[in-house]
């Protein structure tokens, strides 16, 4: 019931006020501008956009005081807060697509194996000590990889099911978790071991400005692209030869969003660790807020997706005296999350 | 016969060792509802998808207007043929409008925008159906009937006269079937043409206006209900006696 009056409510909103997409971005703009104001550095909230304006010569801001934003606030903060979108709204608008591609609510790129054949493949770029570029190729490849053995896992056991598909996803997961230990277990205790356990268990903090540059152009095309293909995904979602008779080209499509997702959740790895649970619950909040419809769900999802990391690295940095790592929070936040989501979504996932 | 058709011609389909399809033909005009008998396994459903393109023959030809649906592309074609398939449960909550509006998904193509008139069109199909009332419920809350007629609506919307029906009376209780066929019938009249699968050669009786037979991968009876629906044939087809039975009795 109250599902029904907060859809009305949101419909009403939606018909009467400006769309949808504005208010939502308007939203992530706001939780950007919060999020670079905490810190132990104070900023006032109201000083970050007069920072910005005065940056391109609009407005002005004393000249001492200038130059310690744009040290706290470009050099410290902004990288932590686009990664933070980035890796977000990465993972959500992934998700989505994952479980609108195999008909599946369950997956997400954390259960794909996805994220852990990438930190498998970035592990692996870390100990031959080659190139950062090459880590990234690693990364997406492995992930690639572990989609595609998940997915064959559970078309070994017959028609890929609801379930068949996420215990596909789980060997897979586990095959890859084991190929790190072992990297893990070879790299070199003094130097790359600490590296790979800190970064893994995730971590905001440990891209520069230029490296998230480089990184936010095939994650900003592949959520993009993404979030296009909404209509498309929503027919694929009714199945495979139901998508056919609409007019759709269902093996490009499916090969095209299969890769992008992969890509773009490989390369949030590369960023900040493995991050979880934001892949699978983002989806399933927006659909309770939203609807199923992929239009509307790919861009909402990437973009609630972001202001949920935010969020998260907000409570990681200050929940405790030192920084939690943000793997460990998202998780924490997760599972609850996921519990009150299950509760809520109607019972379809049992029925088949 | 309309030129307006889909007919298979001479389609044979092999799965491994087995032929499915050996030489089988099967047309369908508007304004016509067509019936396809056969076992279990005598390959029904293959011969549908590969009418409705989604499964290539291995000879022979699928023509729509006596084009080779080689040439026809997948957009084109979803908008003069369409598929109901069997009664299933996707695993989103999409709205019944949201279900009936993916069939302008032709028209619009796949990045293109719905616009007023798409929006009116589907709702005109769901005010036709009489499932206007369920156009913001979820779907998959719906009862089967709903959701028979949910899926004949998006099909609908998308343009198509002919539709392409896999065993639509399967899983509706009797007065849904026979509440369908009233629709049906209403359709046809209206000139759409439907081809569709049945296990129950009392609802071809019913329903049809020509009754095909697929045995042994050829469509081997093709004629009005009167003629195809004796006891002779349901013995052939299933391998039961048949003494009294709807039109069969009297003809």
């Amino acid at each position: 019931m109250k599902q029904v009056r907060r859809r009305a409510l949101w419909q009403m909103i939606a018909a009467a006020g400006p769309p949808w997409e504005l208010v939502l971005g308007a939203g992530l703009v706001l939780a950007m501008i919060l999020a670079l104001s905490v810190g132990k550095y104070p900023i006032a909230v109201a000083e970050i956009p007069q920072f910005f304006l005065a940056s391109v010569g609009l407005g002005s801001v004393a000249a001492d005081r200038y130059a310690a934003l744009a040290n706290v606030i470009i050099d410290i903060r902004l990288p932590r807060v686009l990664a933070a979108v980035l890796v977000g709204s990465a993972l959500a608008s992934s998700g989505a697509a994952f479980q609108a591609v195999f008909r599946n609510p369950l997956v997400s790129p954390g259960l794909l194996g996805v994220l852990s054949g990438a930190s498998f493949g970035a592990a692996l770029g870390i100990v031959l000590g080659v190139s950062w570029y090459f880590v990234q190729a690693l990364a997406f490849v492995m992930g690639l990889g572990a989609v595609v053995f998940g997915v064959a896992v559970a078309r070994l056991f017959g028609n890929s099911s609801t379930l068949t598909l996420v215990l596909g996803g789980i060997v897979s997961g586990a095959l890859f978790s084991s190929l790190l230990s072992i990297i893990k277990y070879v790299a070199d205790p003094m130097n790359a071991l600490p590296n790979i356990v800190y970064w893994l268990m995730g971590n905001l903090a440990q891209s520069n400005l230029t490296q998230i540059a480089w990184l936010a152009i095939p994650m900003v095309g592949g959520v993009v692209l993404l979030g296009v293909l909404g209509r498309a995904l929503d027919a694929l979602a009714m199945g495979d030869d139901e998508a056919r008779s609409l007019g759709v080209p269902v093996g490009v499509i499916r090969f095209a969003v299969i890769a992008t997702a992969t890509l773009v959740s490989s390369l949030t790895v590369s960023i900040a660790g493995m991050i979880g649970w934001i892949g699978l619950i983002v989806p399933h909040v927006v659909r309770l807020a939203l609807g199923a419809s992929n239009t509307r769900l790919m861009p909402s999802a990437a973009i609630f997706g972001a202001m949920f990391l935010l969020g998260a690295d907000y409570l990681a940095r200050t929940m405790a005296n030192t920084e939690i790592p943000i793997g460990i929070v998202t998780e924490l936040l997760g599972i609850p999350i996921f519990l009150l989501v299950l509760s809520r979504t109607n019972r379809g996932w049992n029925e088949h | 016969m309309s030129t307006e058709t889909l007919a298979a011609e001479a389609v044979h389909f092999s799965r491994g060792n087995r032929a499915v399809l050996a030489g089988a033909s099967l047309s369908l005009a508007p304004k016509e509802i067509v019936c396809l008998l056969g076992r279990n396994g005598a390959g029904k459903t293959t011969l549908l998808r590969i009418m409705l393109s989604f499964l290539r023959p291995d000879h022979g030809t699928v023509r729509l207007d006596g084009r080779a649906l080689s040439g026809v592309s997948r957009r084109v074609l979803a908008q003069r043929v369409a598929y109901v398939p069997q009664l299933h449960h996707p695993p989103f909550p999409y709205l019944v409008r949201e279900v009936v509006g993916m069939g302008r998904l032709p028209s619009t193509g796949l990045f293109g925008q719905t616009s007023r008139s798409d929006r009116d069109a589907v709702e005109e199909v769901m005010a036709s159906l009489d499932i206007a009332p369920l156009a913001d419920r979820r779907y998959t809350q719906l009862s089967a009937g709903e959701r028979q007629l949910v899926m004949i609506g998006r099909a609908l919307a998308q343009g198509a006269r002919l539709l392409v029906m896999d065993e639509p009376f399967t899983g509706l209780d009797y007065g849904h079937q026979m509440e369908l066929m009233d629709r049906l019938r209403s359709l046809k009249d209206q000139g759409y043409g439907i081809l569709m699968t049945t296990h129950q050669p009392d609802h071809a009786a019913m329903i049809a206006t020509r009754v095909t037979t697929l045995v042994a991968g050829q469509i081997a009876d093709d004629g009005p209900p009167e003629n195809v629906i004796v006891p002779a044939t349901i013995r052939r087809l299933y391998g039961v006696e048949m003494h009294s039975f709807g039109c069969a009795q009297s003809s």
